[in-house]
C-alpha cells in the first residue's frame, strides 16, 4: 500500500503538470511501469476467516427482475490487462503509436492518472476491484421506474471498504453545490448514496448497489443472512443456456416488460424498406414475439463470441407471410463462397418470388413505391418480363452475395479509387436454358443503358463480349484499350458480366471475380458451407480489407475530411487504425440460426494469431 | 502614373490600427481573429497587403485542393463544395479563394448543365491560377474551358448553325456589359467562336465547323478566330470599367459610387488589366479606406460562414455546410444562371435568413448534421464569467469586428446578464447566437 501511495505523489506531481501543461507523460510512466508491484496490495486475498456470504452472488438478486446481468471472471480479465498479449498487440499498431504523439493521447494519461490518485491504486487494479470476482445486476420495474440492483464480490473486505471509501472521497470532494452525493446508514450499514439514485454499501466483501433505500435493506438483508438461496429463475435459465466459461450472462424478460411497457419492446413488423425487410424481417417477429431473450459473451484466447438466442416456442411459429425466410429449410447445408481477396461472404435463406407475395404483409404502404420502381427497372432490364411472374419465381434460395478486392492484373490504368468488386449468386429453378438466356439478355440491356449515359458524357463506353470460361459462358461488358475517349473514372472499377454455373446464376460487377466464382463453383470439392442451423451467414475477411484501405487510403481520408467534419491528422489516424483493425483480424461472421430450439443470433471475432510478447517489444503507454 | 487609386498614407491620411486592419482582413479575406489583426497592424499596411497577395495556402489547404480532383470524380456537388470550402476554412491565402469565388460567380457556369464535376473542378482551378493575372488571359482561358464551352453550347456552334450563346454572354456579361455592343457584334462574334468545341474532355479546335471568313467585331475588321474576339473586347475602353465594378463590388462596397468606378477603372487600365496589381493599389489607396466603405457589404452566404467558420476554429461537416450555402442562395458550383449571383441586397430574404439563423444556431450550441462544436468556453476565455458589458465586448470583437450599433450592444448586454441567458458555456452560447442573428453580423 505505501508503495502504491508513494507512486500515487509522483503520478500526482506528474498529473497536474500534465493537466496544466498538456506535457506527455510518457517518461513518467516508462518509470512508473519499472517501478509497477506485480499487484497492489489491496487486491491479495487476505487470510483470516471471512464473514459468513451467500454462496452464489447472483442469489441476492430479486426474483422479479426483467433483466438480469452476471459477469464472471472480468475482475481478474482487467488486472491482467498491463501485462496481456492485447496490450502489446495493441501498442505495437502503427496507428497506436501515431495516436501516442497527439494531444487526446496525453490527456488520456491525464485522466488514468487522475483515476489512479483519486483511486489510490493502478487503474487495472481498480477496474479490477470493481468489477471484482463476479459481477451481478438486475434490473425490475417498481412505481412504474426501473429499479436497479447489483453486487460485487470482491477479493477481500478490505477491497470493498475501499471502492465504498472512493465513493465517499469523490462526494466529500465535489465542488457541485448541493452535493452529488451523501452518506447515510441504513439498517446499521453505512452507505453512499449518489444522486438520490443510488445507494452504495458493503456486506464483508460483496459490494452493493440499489437503486432505492428500499431495495438495498432487501439485498443488504439477504447479503448478511449468507447461506444458499436459490438464484432468480430467469438468470438460471440463463446459465443453463449459456456456452461453457461465459464471460457475461444475460436474460431479458420480453414478454414481461412487453406488458409492462410497451413502448420499450417494440419491433417493426411492418418495414418501410423492402431490403430492410428482406434481411431482417424474421429477427424482427421472432423478437416481438419472444417470452425472453438471453444473451452470451465468451472471451476464449484471442476470439470474441456474442451469442443472443430467441427462444422460438413452438406454440407459435411464424406466420405463412414468413415462408420467403425458409426457416424450414435451415437443416439443409447452406453453401457458402470465398473467392481470393475475400473483403465479405454473404448467405441468406431467402426465396424472393415468396417475399414478393406476401410483401405487404412484411412491409409498409411506404414501401410500395420501391416495390413498384423495382418492377419497372428490373422488368425493363428483363425485355419487358414481369418480375413477379417470370423473373423471380426463377431464383430458388439460398441467395449469396459476395465484395472482394479486385486485383486489377492486366489493367494497364487501375482506377484512382478502387472498388471492391461484388457478384450476387443465385440458386435457379426451372428452365435453367431460358433463364440463362434471360439473364444474358439482361446483361446487355444494362449495359447498353450504360453507354447511353457513357455517350452523353463522352467517355469511354463498355465494349460486349462474349466468351467462355471453363466452358461456361460469360456474357458481358469491358471498357476498351485501344479508345482515345477517356474513362469516366470510376466505371474503370467495372465490368459488368454474368454467367450460368449449372444451378448457379452469377451476376458480378467484374469479369475477374465472375471467373474466380466460376472456378469455385465448378469445382465440388471446393465447396464450403456455413455452421449447421445457418439461416443467414455473413463473414469479413480481413487481411484483404486491409489492403484495400491502404489503397484507397486518400479517398478515405478526404471524405472524412470532407464529409465528417476530422482535420486531416484525425482522419488519417482513423484510416490508419481501421486498417490495422483489418489487418489484426483472422475472421469475423455474423449469423442466424436455429438451434437447440432457438433462434440464435451469433457474432465472432477471431484476432490473427500473433508471436507472444516479449519484454523488449514493450513500448511506451500506462 | 494618375490619381487614381491615390495611396493611403498611414498617419497622414488616418491610423492603420485594429480597425483598418479587421477592414482590409474582412475584404480582402474572410476576416481574421483578434490576434491575427493585431500581427497586421505590427507588421504595418504595406506588408500586411504583400501578405495577402501572396500565394502560400499552407500545407492544409494545399491538400484539400489535391484531393479535389478525387473528390470530383465520384460527380457528386455536395462533397466538391466541401473540398473548396474547406480550402477556404484552412487557407493562409484567401484572397486567392475570394478571387476564385468572384470570378466564378462572374464567368457563372452550373453543374447542373455541364454535369461532370470534374470539367467544373478544372474550372475552379483555372480561376485560382488565373484569376489574379491579366483579365485577358483569364477570359480566353475560360472561353476554351471545356465547361463553359458545355455550359453556353459552345460544342454546338458550328458555320452551318452558328450558336450566339457564349459571344452574347462574352460582350454582355464577362467584358463590357449591355449598351457597348451591337447585334451584329453578337452575331459576327459568334461566327467567329464557330468550331469552338469539346473533344475528349478537353478543347478542340474543330476546323471543319469553323468559319473562316474575316468578320467585323467591335469595329475591328478581319477577325478571324475567337481569341481575337477576346482580345478586342478586353481591350475596349468599357472592358476596365465593366470589370473594375466587379471588383469594387467584390472588395469595396454593394454600390460603389461613380468616382469610385472611374478612379478603379483607370488604375486597372493603367495596370493593363492586371488584377493582382489593381488589387495592390485598390489595398493600399485612400478610397478603399473611406470610411463611407466599412462595411458597405452584406457578406455572401460562403463568405459569412467561411468567416464564422475561421472566427470560431470550429471542425464542421464540409459538405453540409456546402448546402447550407446553397439554402442561403449560394451554392458552390451551380449558380442559378450565366449571370451568376446579383449579391448585395438579393443575398437577403425571408428564406435565406431563415437559412442564416440556423447556420447562426448550428454553430452556436453545436450541431450533428453540419458537425460543428464551438468551444465556446475556450473563445470567450476570461469573458466567460464576467458581466454581461464584457462577455459581449468580447463575443463581438471575435464575431464582428466589434461592429454593433450601440442599440444592439446594449440589448445584448441586457440579455447577458438576465437570468434568461442561463450560465456557463449555456450563456456564451445563446449571446453568441443573438449576435450573429442581429443584422450587422451581415455586414463586413
Amino acid at each position: 500500500m505505501a508503495r502504491s501511495l508513494a507512486r500515487s505523489i509522483v503520478i500526482r506531481l506528474g498529473g497536474a503538470v500534465a493537466v496544466a501543461g498538456g506535457l506527455s507523460l510518457l517518461p513518467l510512466a516508462a518509470w512508473a511501469e519499472a517501478a509497477w508491484p506485480a499487484r497492489a496490495a489491496v487486491a491479495a486475498p487476505q487470510a483470516g476467516a471471512p464473514r459468513p456470504e451467500v454462496a452464489d452472488l447472483a442469489s441476492l438478486l430479486p426474483d422479479d427482475a426483467l433483466l438480469v446481468a452476471e459477469l464472471r471472471g472480468a475482475g481478474a480479465l482487467a488486472r491482467a490487462l498491463p501485462t496481456g498479449t492485447l496490450r502489446d498487440r495493441l501498442f505495437a499498431l502503427p496507428s497506436w503509436k501515431r495516436f501516442q504523439k497527439t494531444p487526446p493521447h496525453a490527456q488520456l494519461l491525464a485522466g488514468i492518472a487522475f483515476v489512479e490518485l483519486v483511486g489510490g491504486m493502478p487503474v487495472a487494479e481498480l477496474l479490477g476491484a470493481l468489477l471484482g470476482d463476479s459481477l451481478v445486476l438486475s434490473v425490475a420495474m417498481g412505481d412504474g421506474a426501473p429499479q436497479l440492483v447489483a453486487a460485487v464480490r470482491t477479493a477481500d473486505a478490505e477491497a470493498a471498504a475501499h471502492l465504498l471509501q472512493l465513493a465517499r472521497s469523490l462526494i466529500a470532494a465535489s465542488k457541485e453545490e448541493p452535493k452529488p452525493g451523501r452518506l447515510d446508514t441504513l439498517d446499521g450499514h453505512e452507505v453512499a448514496v449518489l444522486r438520490e439514485q443510488l445507494w452504495v454499501g458493503a456486506v464483508g466483501r460483496d459490494l452493493l448497489a440499489a437503486g432505492s433505500a428500499a431495495k438495498f435493506r432487501e439485498l443488504a438483508a439477504r447479503a448478511v443472512a449468507g447461506g444458499a438461496r436459490a438464484v432468480p429463475p430467469l438468470l438460471a435459465g440463463a446459465r443453463a443456456a449459456a456456452p461453457q466459461g461465459a464471460l457475461l450472462n444475460l436474460a431479458l424478460d420480453s414478454k414481461r416488460l412487453a406488458a409492462i411497457a410497451p413502448d420499450s419492446w417494440k419491433f417493426p413488423l411492418e418495414q418501410d424498406e423492402p431490403f430492410g425487410a428482406l434481411l431482417t424481417g424474421d429477427l424482427m417477429r421472432l423478437a416481438a414475439q419472444a417470452e425472453v431473450v438471453r444473451g452470451a459473451v465468451v472471451l476464449d484466447g484471442a476470439t470474441l463470441r456474442v451469442d443472443v438466442a430467441l427462444p422460438a416456442p413452438s406454440s407459435s411459429p411464424l406466420p405463412e407471410a414468413y415462408r420467403c425466410f425458409a426457416h424450414a429449410n435451415a437443416a439443409q447445408p447452406l453453401p457458402i463462397v470465398r473467392p481470393p481477396e475475400l473483403l465479405l461472404t454473404s448467405v441468406m435463406r431467402r426465396d424472393w418470388a415468396a417475399f414478393w407475395a406476401d410483401h405487404g404483409e412484411l412491409c409498409s404502404d411506404a414501401a410500395e413505391p420501391a416495390f413498384a420502381k423495382m418492377k419497372s427497372d428490373f422488368g425493363l432490364l428483363f425485355g419487358g418480363k414481369s418480375l413477379a411472374d417470370d423473373v423471380l419465381p426463377m431464383l430458388g434460395e439460398p441467395m449469396l452475395f459476395v465484395l472482394a478486392r479486385q486485383g486489377f492484373a492486366g489493367v494497364a490504368e487501375p482506377p484512382q479509387v478502387r472498388f471492391p468488386a461484388g457478384a450476387f449468386v443465385y440458386r435457379t429453378r426451372g428452365d435453367a436454358a431460358k433463364f440463362g438466356r434471360d439473364l444474358e439478355n439482361a446483361v446487355q440491356m444494362g449495359i447498353a443503358f450504360f453507354n447511353a449515359d457513357s455517350a452523353q458524357k463522352q467517355v469511354m463506353p463498355f465494349v460486349l463480349f462474349l466468351e467462355e470460361h471453363r466452358g461456361v459462358r460469360i456474357v458481358g461488358g469491358r471498357l476498351p484499350v485501344d479508345d482515345s475517349r477517356p474513362a469516366d473514372p470510376y466505371r474503370r472499377n467495372f465490368s459488368p458480366c454474368a454467367a450460368y454455373v449449372g444451378e448457379w446464376a452469377i451476376a458480378s460487377s467484374t469479369e475477374e471475380l465472375l471467373k474466380q466464382l466460376i472456378d469455385e463453383l465448378s469445382a465440388p470439392d471446393r465447396a464450403s458451407f456455413t455452421p449447421a442451423g445457418a439461416l443467414a451467414y455473413l463473414e469479413l475477411g480481413g487481411a484483404a480489407l486491409a489492403r484495400l484501405a491502404v489503397e484507397d487510403r486518400e479517398a478515405l481520408i478526404t471524405n472524412a475530411v470532407v464529409n465528417d467534419g476530422k482535420s486531416r491528422d484525425e482522419a488519417e489516424l482513423q484510416q490508419e487504425f481501421l486498417a490495422d483493425l483489418a489487418r489484426e483480424t483472422e475472421r469475423m461472421h455474423l449469423a442466424t440460426r436455429l438451434r437447440d430450439g432457438a433462434f440464435h443470433v451469433e457474432f465472432e471475432w477471431a484476432l490473427a494469431p500473433r508471436a507472444p510478447a516479449t519484454p523488449a517489444s514493450r513500448e511506451g503507454g500506462p | 502614373m494618375s490619381d487614381a487609386l491615390a495611396p493611403y498614407v498611414v498617419g497622414r491620411d488616418g491610423p492603420f490600427g485594429r480597425a483598418e486592419a479587421a477592414h482590409l482582413l474582412r475584404r480582402a479575406g474572410f476576416g481574421a481573429r483578434p490576434e491575427e489583426q493585431e500581427r497586421a497592424v505590427a507588421a504595418g499596411l504595406a506588408a500586411t497587403v504583400e501578405k495577402l497577395l501572396a500565394d502560400d495556402e499552407g500545407k492544409e489547404a494545399a491538400q484539400l485542393g489535391a484531393s479535389g480532383a478525387l473528390v470530383a470524380e465520384g460527380d457528386a456537388l455536395a462533397p466538391l463544395q466541401g473540398v473548396w470550402l474547406g480550402r477556404m476554412v484552412a487557407t493562409r491565402a484567401p484572397l486567392r479563394e475570394k478571387l476564385a469565388l468572384l470570378w466564378h460567380g462572374h464567368f457563372a457556369t452550373s453543374l447542373a448543365k455541364v454535369q461532370r464535376a470534374t470539367w467544373m473542378w478544372w474550372q475552379y482551378e483555372l480561376f485560382r491560377a488565373r484569376g489574379a493575372g491579366r483579365f485577358g488571359e483569364l477570359a480566353l482561358a475560360v472561353a476554351r474551358d471545356p465547361a463553359m464551352l458545355v455550359w453556353l453550347d459552345g460544342s454546338s456552334n458550328e458555320k452551318t448553325a452558328p450558336n450566339e450563346n457564349f459571344a452574347r454572354e462574352l460582350l454582355e456579361l464577362f467584358t463590357l456589359g449591355r449598351g457597348e455592343y451591337g447585334e451584329r457584334d453578337v452575331q459576327e462574334a459568334a461566327r467567329c467562336f464557330t468550331g469552338w468545341h469539346v473533344k475528349e474532355q478537353r478543347f478542340w479546335f474543330n476546323e471543319r465547323a469553323h468559319d473562316a471568313k474575316p468578320k467585323r467585331v467591335l469595329g475591328r475588321d478581319g477577325l478571324q478566330d475567337g481569341g481575337e474576339v477576346v482580345d478586342v473586347a478586353v481591350a475596349h475602353p468599357a472592358c476596365a470599367r465593366f470589370v473594375a465594378t466587379k471588383l469594387l463590388k467584390a472588395f469595396v462596397a454593394d454600390a460603389p459610387d461613380e468616382a469610385a468606378i472611374a478612379e478603379t477603372a483607370a488604375a486597372f487600365a493603367e495596370e493593363g488589366l492586371d488584377v493582382h496589381a489593381t488589387l495592390r493599389r485598390l489595398f493600399l489607396s485612400r478610397l478603399f479606406f473611406d470610411r463611407r466603405w466599412r462595411r458597405a457589404r452584406i457578406a455572401a452566404p460562403v463568405e459569412w460562414c467561411v468567416s464564422l467558420l475561421r472566427r470560431t476554429a470550429t471542425r464542421s461537416k464540409l459538405a453540409a455546410v456546402g448546402t447550407a450555402t446553397g439554402e442561403m442562395g449560394q451554392a458552390l458550383f451551380a449558380p442559378p444562371d450565366v449571370k451568376g449571383w446579383d449579391g448585395g441586397a438579393a443575398w437577403v430574404s425571408s428564406r435565406t435568413l431563415l437559412a442564416r439563423g440556423r447556420f447562426a444556431a448550428a454553430l452556436a450550441y453545436g450541431d450533428g448534421a453540419l458537425g460543428t462544436a464551438v468551444d465556446w468556453a475556450m473563445l470567450a476565455g476570461t469573458a466567460a464569467d464576467r458581466d454581461g458589458a464584457t462577455l459581449v465586448a468580447r463575443l463581438a470583437e471575435l464575431l464582428v469586428d466589434d461592429g454593433l450599433e450601440p442599440a444592439t450592444r446594449a440589448r445584448l448586454v441586457a440579455f447577458a446578464d438576465s437570468e434568461g441567458a442561463g450560465g456557463g458555456a449555456t450563456r456564451i452560447a445563446r449571446v453568441a447566437h443573438l449576435l450573429l442573428s442581429a443584422p450587422e453580423a451581415l455586414l463586413v
